[in-house]
Order: C-alpha cells, then sequence, then structure tokens
C-alpha cells in the first residue's frame, strides 16, 4: 500500500456530555480495505457521517488524497462516494432519473453510457424505469451501489453495503470489490456485522469501542492475537478427572456430554493439554478444533468493554 | 455556485413534481378549486357591489404567489426528509446554497405555471384582468416572491434545526401574514391597536398600491419602495437564520439525522 488517500488524525465529535468520537486516528492507503468494527453505539456512525461532511467535527482533521476535507469538500466530494443498504435514494423519481441527477452532481462524462453500465452491472435493467419506492430492498440496495460508482470514486465509504441482499448478489458485490480494489485501485472503508464477509475483504480492521480505536490489524493477527480455539475433545476416563484438570489449568471448559468437552484455549496450549491428560491416563478417541473467527475477536473486544 | 449543480437540482424538481401526486395537488388542484369558489363568491358580492369582486380575486392572485412560492422552496426539502434521501443528496457535491437557489428557480417556474393558469380561466370564467395591473405587476410579483423566499428560507431553517416536528409550518407558518396583510380587506379593516403590524408585512405594501391602482389606476411608488425595503431585509434576515441553524445542525448531529 502506498500513499494515503484518507487521513484521519485525532477526530473526536462530542454530544454535550457524551463523548461519541474519541481522538481517533487512522489512515487508508490506495487500494486498500480498513474495516471499521465495533458494536452499535461506538461511534461509527459518527464517524462515517463526520467522514461524509454530514456532521461536524469537533476536533482533529479529515485529509482527502492530501487534502483537507473542510476546506476542499466539494472537489474531494467528487473523488469519493458512499454507499449503505441503509441509504435511500428520492422515492418519486425512477431509477435511471435518480442516477441521472447524481450523475449531473458528479459531472460524470458520457453519463447515459455509464448508467446503462451500471444498470447492466447490477442487474436491474426490469427495473430502470420504475420509481424507486416500488423496488423491493435488495434491489434499492444495488441501486445505491450503482449510484456509489457513478462518479468511479477513488475512495468508497460502505457502510454495511451487503446487507438485505441474497447470498448470490453479495457474493458478486464482494468479487466487484476486490475488482475495484485490484484493478482501479479504489480505497475502501468498510464496516459490516458479517465476520466473514470483513475477513475475506478487509487488508486491516480497526476495532471502534466507545469511541475509541482500541485494536488495528490485520484480520489474521488479530485471530491469532485475540482470538483462542476452541477443542472439542471426546475421551474414556472419569468426567472429574477432565474437569479438575481443565480448572486447574485455567482453561475454560463446557462438558456437552460426561464425556465430550468443549475448551476454550490458546492454539499453542493444545499439545501441552494433551500430554497433561494423556499422564493422567485420560484415553482421547477424537478431536476437533476450530480456529479463532473474527467473530470471537469481535466478541471478546465487546465483552472486555463491559458493553 | 456550480450551475451544473442547479439544472440537475431543477431537474430533479421537474421529476418529482411530474410523479408526485401530492405535490400536484397541493400546487395545481386545490389553487384552482379555490379560485374557483373565489370567482363565484366575487361574483355574488359583485351584483350589488361591482368594485368588490375583482378585488377579492386580485388578493387571492397576489397572495397565491407567497403562498407557492414559499411552498416550494420549503416542501421540496421536505421531500427529500420524507424519502429519507436527505444524506443522499448532501453527501453529493452539492452545496446548502446550490439546493436553495435551485429551489427558488423552481419556485418561479411553479407560481408562474399556476398563477398564468389562472389568470386565464380568471379572464375566460370571471371576466376578470389580472395583467390589468400591467408591468407594474412585476415589481408586485418580484416583493411577493421575495418574502415568499424569506419565509421558505426561515421554515427550511427551522426544519434543518428540528426536523419534522414542525413539518406542519411548511403549510401553515405563512397564513400568520394573511389576515394582517390586508389581502382582502384594507388596512383600514384592521382594528387601530393592531394596524401596526399591517406595516411589518411587506406584502400590505403590495396589496394596497395594487387594490389602489385597480380602482383608481394610480400607482403608489413609496408603497412599493417600502414594500421592497422590508422585504429585503426579511431575506437577509432569513437567510443568516437559515444559515445558522444549517451550521447549528451540524455541529449536533441533528443534520445527519434528518435522512434516517
Amino acid at each position: 500500500m502506498s500513499q494515503s488517500v484518507l487521513e484521519v488524525s485525532n477526530l473526536t465529535k462530542r454530544y454535550g456530555e457524551y463523548l461519541a468520537v474519541d481522538h481517533i486516528s487512522f489512515s487508508i492507503g490506495e487500494g486498500e480495505i480498513l474495516g471499521l468494527l465495533g458494536p452499535n453505539g461506538a461511534g461509527k456512525s459518527t464517524t462515517i457521517q463526520m467522514l461524509l461532511g454530514l456532521t461536524d467535527a469537533d476536533g482533529g482533521s479529515i485529509r482527502y488524497f492530501g487534502d483537507d476535507f473542510l476546506t476542499h469538500k466539494i472537489s474531494i466530494l467528487k473523488r469519493i462516494n458512499f454507499a449503505s443498504a441503509y441509504a435511500e435514494l428520492q422515492q418519486r423519481l425512477t431509477v435511471r432519473q435518480n442516477l441521472r441527477i447524481f450523475g449531473m452532481f458528479y459531472e460524470v462524462p458520457n453519463l447515459e453510457k455509464r448508467i446503462n453500465e451500471l444498470i447492466e452491472l447490477f442487474e436491474i435493467e426490469d427495473r430502470a424505469d420504475e420509481l424507486f419506492w416500488h423496488l423491493s430492498s435488495g434491489q434499492k440496495t444495488r441501486v445505491i451501489l450503482a449510484k456509489a460508482l457513478l462518479n468511479r470514486p477513488q475512495m468508497l465509504l460502505m457502510d454495511e453495503p451487503t446487507a438485505s441482499l441474497d447470498p448470490d448478489i453479495v457474493n458478486k458485490i464482494i468479487q466487484l470489490i476486490k475488482r475495484l480494489q485490484e484493478q482501479e485501485k479504489v480505497s475502501i472503508l468498510f464496516t459490516s456485522h458479517n465476520m466473514q464477509e470483513v475477513a475475506r475483504l478487509c487488508d486491516r480492521v480497526a476495532f471502534l469501542s466507545k469511541g475509541k480505536i482500541v485494536l488495528t490489524d490485520t484480520p489474521l493477527e488479530l485471530t491469532k492475537k485475540i482470538g483462542k480455539t476452541k477443542l472439542l475433545l471426546s475421551f474414556e476416563a472419569k468426567q472429574s478427572i477432565v474437569s479438575e484438570y481443565l480448572k486447574k489449568a485455567g482453561h475454560p471448559a463446557n462438558f456437552i456430554r460426561k464425556d465430550l468437552v468443549e475448551v476454550t484455549l490458546l492454539e499453542e496450549d493444545i499439545p501441552s493439554v494433551l500430554f497433561e491428560l494423556k499422564k493422567l491416563g485420560v484415553w482421547i478417541t477424537s478431536l476437533t478444533t476450530e480456529q479463532p473467527s473474527l467473530e470471537d475477536v469481535f466478541l471478546h473486544i465487546s465483552e472486555e468493554r463491559h458493553l | 455556485m456550480n450551475w451544473n449543480h442547479i439544472k440537475a437540482l431543477l431537474l430533479h424538481s421537474w421529476y418529482h413534481t411530474t410523479h408526485s401526486k401530492e405535490t400536484q395537488i397541493d400546487l395545481f388542484w386545490f389553487t384552482f378549486i379555490q379560485f374557483l369558489i373565489f370567482g363565484l363568491i366575487s361574483k355574488v358580492i359583485s351584483q350589488n357591489q361591482p368594485e368588490l369582486g375583482p378585488v377579492l380575486l386580485l388578493g387571492f392572485l397576489l397572495w397565491e404567489i407567497v403562498r407557492i412560492g414559499q411552498y416550494s422552496v420549503t416542501v421540496s426539502m421536505l421531500w427529500e426528509i420524507w424519502s429519507k434521501s436527505f444524506n443522499s443528496l448532501f453527501i453529493a457535491p452539492v452545496t446548502m446554497n446550490e439546493w436553495v437557489v435551485s429551489q427558488m428557480i423552481a419556485a418561479i417556474i411553479k407560481t408562474t405555471a399556476v398563477i398564468g393558469s389562472l389568470t386565464i380561466l380568471g379572464k375566460l370564467a370571471f371576466q376578470f384582468s389580472f395583467l390589468q395591473l400591467g408591468w407594474v405587476l412585476l415589481p408586485y410579483s418580484v416583493i411577493l416572491m421575495c418574502f415568499a423566499y424569506a419565509a421558505g428560507l426561515f421554515i427550511t431553517g427551522l426544519i434543518i434545526r428540528y426536523g419534522t416536528n414542525i413539518q406542519s409550518f411548511a403549510w401553515g407558518l405563512i397564513y400568520v401574514f394573511q389576515p394582517i396583510s390586508a389581502v382582502f380587506y384594507p388596512v383600514e379593516a384592521l382594528p387601530v391597536q393592531i394596524r401596526w403590524l399591517s406595516y411589518i408585512s411587506p406584502i400590505t405594501y403590495v396589496m394596497e398600491s395594487a387594490r389602489l391602482q385597480f380602482s383608481t389606476g394610480q400607482v403608489n411608488w413609496s408603497y412599493i419602495a417600502i414594500g421592497a425595503a422590508t422585504c429585503a431585509a426579511y431575506v437577509i434576515a432569513a437567510w443568516f437564520f437559515m444559515q445558522e441553524m444549517y451550521t447549528r445542525a451540524r455541529r449536533t448531529g441533528e443534520f445527519a439525522r434528518l435522512g434516517d
């Protein structure tokens, strides 16, 4: 990743006594996808609103393409765009009319051709001349995505862009996002509650909690650092022997049956646990492991921050 | 101010008006029905007092310039809020000033279309000639339209700051001025104690001068000048008020929440 397309420094937003965003800093390089994750109320929406210029920050700075957002707002807005499953366009305009209006705002060259390309890309040809309010939520999301690509943005902010879409369309959208990243070097700020999607798409993930960024790393490193492996053991021995050992060793255990236990532990501790159980005369009859996921990291951070 | 953005916003307004039955009914249907009612009442009144009927229709048409102008500026903002498209619009490279100017232009077009049609209807159905005012109709209309802008900007500012809680002001607030603005009767008809209120409304000066012109052919130029000056003060004050509400709503986060 090369130069920063978006650089956020000490961004702060306070609503009365409530500190919604607390001196956060992060940057996104060219062609990089950064996942912004966090539980409800963590400050994601306020951050995005400030990044889009809808809400004024109380402190800190936002720079796109090296330029200050406050002083170059309109020229920057022409080069970025936003998509969200919760965004809407004017309900009393048709899909094509909405796209035409936004295309005129962005001064898109060969606008009608671009509109047709996007209508085809998002498979909404048969709905193109329907009023926006006649569309299903999934169709609306596809139109919003088409709107977001109208100006061939260099930076895209995507707030749960695939919520409400069918799995086959989600897959296509994810492939499209990957293609935008790889071929057109589009930088993306991505939020989602679907951790699989985040793990699949994002180069880095920033966890936001109570207005602060508490962790930033690649999805893989985060799961390694924080996530714990689930070890499922079936055994032949007295349950009390296994239970006492696991308790003593400090590994949380959940007995599904009297001869089947799920142990949560770091991956590197697995050999020693197996060795010690063998020493206690426990005969392991089967063993499966489940690798930690980004979802585990999410839950871990949320619990740790008492949310 | 980017003219391409204003052109896009005008096209947006055209698309919306042609698709929205509510807007068509509010702008055209209600106005036409009310004009017919006023026309018929004026016919009845004219049987005994021929000079009163035309005055009623004159007041109606001049008042409608204010009402339609203000409605167009304000309700277009509400439509974006109701559509939840407000945020999409303002994260595009469009400024609030471009939005306001485009709605002002759209208001002129809509008002001209409605008042123009009623002028023809008035001539055909009630032998009432609105154009009898001649070219002075232009300064009258400019003052009334500017006052409509002032009211529209003020109410838009309130909507930006307080959201749809006060949305009925978009239709109702302007009527505060109707009883005190000598629309259908002269200022002298008001109780002495509240007559001064009439003179804080620029509409009063237009109405009084237009009535005088209708009955005597004379134009009260000093009233036109006072009306224009008062109106300019309202427009400037309303513009600053709206800008202040916009700044405050962006600071408090209310602006972003308008689109939720």
